[in-house]
């Protein structure tokens, strides 16, 4: 094979990886590498409320402390720590759940579903660390020793006229030390 | 009429035909942006515990269950900050750009196991593509011979054509969802819906946001929803020819302003990616003129590399022990000079984001006004003739 050929095969090839890695993107999730630009193709709806989120830390003597998320997770950008929050610190995806996370994704080739498991290991060490790192980082925030428990509290807000938020309290998850 | 393997043949081997100069002084540029704004690092990711590790299903992150060790971290990040100053000298510039895009790839690889995917992956992606070209041809510690004029240029002009589909495919891939959400609906102004939401929700308010925010036409979101998809979907046909990509390109440098202006989003790590379409010619001429070139050639040096060498090494070193608890993805003496005057790390990024982007745009419109200008006086040659 000469060179020239081999480099069309391999932009070929480019082609075929893309558009297998973009059907995934559409259908599934986002595989990584892959080369595709961020979309923003939901319309947001302004006055639809959003999810948003609020940090508390709880101490023995029942005192509280709101904590700023951005400090908790050492000035992360928004986005990631969005990310963290929901894929975490909620009922139905805690990174307090049992060993084994079983997470399934459905992939759709025509008219046929096809259902995938895989499972995501989260083994009790791991959880031990997590609300260790926990205690260690609102220890090192609110320079307090006694703490009970640290309350993520999710709202759903709506913003009037003015920008202004309206929060109403949606779920709580809570993590005992 | 020409085959459809000569016409292929023309885009993938003839679109861009840059001299080996040219390569190697992007070659430059590229190492300089990087060093300067903020080669990847990646030790910040132990901060975090193994219980966050959630990679993507289908990715490089999936292959383990947590991160790695600190000192993998550490050894990933200063091998990062070593092979970005040995490719500003040209040091084995095939072997060191492979490596340097491959450790990249792996670092972010883990920094995305957090969950959520940054879309720079431009940055590993342009070393490992490149190091097939001739950038590591001029401005080169090491005296390289060319084989023949033919070896200098096309034969080795095809990863620019490769990064010019990567880019257009990217660009696709964005069009794509927009269409399926409804941004072609006249009922829908997707584009002030992101305004909206980005000015009250997330309260970026500067810039000509507030402006933006008074103009209530359907017709005029309405066109802006329409340019968006027009401008990412044809991105791919563009490719046919090359000054037509490089409008594209300046297109989508326009477009990056705008999005600073409208929505204060600064996204500039694309910025010298497209630098990489600009007419080359026009400019190393006037570099050469100004005796820029002469004194980067002269620069390119064993004892300059060293010295390069040894203080990034010791900057980075003394940034990991002196930084702060903040997250940092990236090392960078401006960013670190400017963090002796202003506090805010937020900032300090949208300024140096938009400086480049300035640079950018600069530079893009001067290309873009010599090119007319050349033509024009081509046009006015030929009917003197």
């Amino acid at each position: 094979m000469t060179n020239k050929s081999k480099i069309r095969w391999l932009f070929a090839l480019v082609l075929v990886i893309y558009v297998l890695e973009f059907a995934i993107k559409l259908k599934f999730e986002e595989p990584y590498p892959a080369i595709v630009y961020p979309a923003f193709g939901d319309i947001p709806n302004i006055s639809r409320p959003i999810k948003t989120v609020d940090i508390e830390a709880l101490f023995n003597n029942n005192d509280s402390s709101e904590i700023d998320k951005k400090t908790l997770f050492y000035n992360l950008p928004g986005a990631t720590t969005t990310v963290l929050l929901r894929e975490n610190f909620t009922k139905n995806r805690s990174f307090l759940t049992p060993v084994v996370a079983k997470k399934s994704f459905t992939i759709n080739i025509g008219f046929n579903h096809f259902k995938v498991n895989y499972f995501t290991l989260k083994s009790k060490k791991q959880r031990e660390n997590g609300i260790k790192w926990f205690r260690n980082r609102l220890t090192s925030i609110t320079h307090r020793e006694d703490l009970k428990s640290m309350k993520v509290k999710w709202y759903t807000t709506s913003f009037d006229k003015e920008g202004n938020p309206l929060k109403n309290p949606a779920e709580e998850f809570l993590i005992d030390f | 009429m020409r085959s459809l393997t000569e016409r292929v043949d023309r885009i993938i081997f003839k679109s861009f035909n840059l001299s080996n100069e040219a390569l190697g002084f992007y070659r430059i540029c590229f190492c300089v942006f990087l060093i300067l704004v903020g080669v990847p690092v990646f030790t910040w990711i132990k901060k975090f515990p193994d219980i966050f590790f959630n990679p993507p299903p289908i990715s490089i992150g999936a292959l383990f269950t947590t991160f790695p060790s600190y000192f993998f971290l550490f050894f990933l990040s200063i091998c990062v900050c070593i092979l970005t100053v040995l490719l500003l000298f040209g040091v084995k510039p095939k072997l060191v750009s492979l490596l340097l895009g491959f450790f990249i790839l792996i670092g972010k690889s883990f920094s995305y196991s957090l969950g959520k995917i940054d879309h720079d992956f431009l940055v590993w992606l342009t070393p490992m593509v490149m190091a097939f070209s001739n950038w590591g041809k001029a401005f080169t510690i090491h005296t390289v011979k060319v084989k023949s004029e033919n070896d200098a240029n096309s034969d080795r002009s095809w990863p620019v054509t490769l990064m010019a589909l990567f880019l257009c495919l990217a660009m696709f891939s964005a069009a794509v969802p927009k269409i399926m959400g409804g941004w072609l609906n006249f009922s829908t102004q997707a584009v002030r819906a992101h305004l909206l939401s980005s000015y009250f929700q997330e309260g970026r308010q500067d810039f000509l946001a507030p402006y933006f925010l008074k103009l209530k036409s359907r017709a005029f979101w309405e066109m802006f929803d329409y340019a968006a998809i027009i401008f990412e979907s044809t991105f791919l046909f563009a490719l046919m020819k090359p000054n037509i990509f490089r409008g594209y390109v300046y297109m989508a440098i326009l477009f990056h302003v705008m999005n600073l202006l409208m929505l204060n989003i600064s996204f500039t790590g694309n910025c010298i990616f497209y630098l990489l379409f600009i007419d080359w010619k026009m400019v190393m001429n006037f570099l050469e003129e100004k005796g820029v070139l002469k004194f980067l050639r002269k620069m390119i040096t064993v004892r300059n590399l060293t010295i390069t060498l040894l203080l990034y090494a010791a900057f980075y070193i003394a940034s990991l022990i002196l930084s702060s608890d903040d997250v940092d993805y990236t090392i960078s003496p401006v960013k670190s000079i400017l963090k002796l005057f202003i506090a805010d790390n937020t900032l300090i990024k949208l300024i140096i984001g938009n400086i480049i982007l300035f640079f950018t745009l600069v530079l893009s419109t001067l290309n873009v006004i010599l090119y007319f200008k050349k033509r024009k006086n081509l046009s006015a040659s030929n009917s003197y003739a």
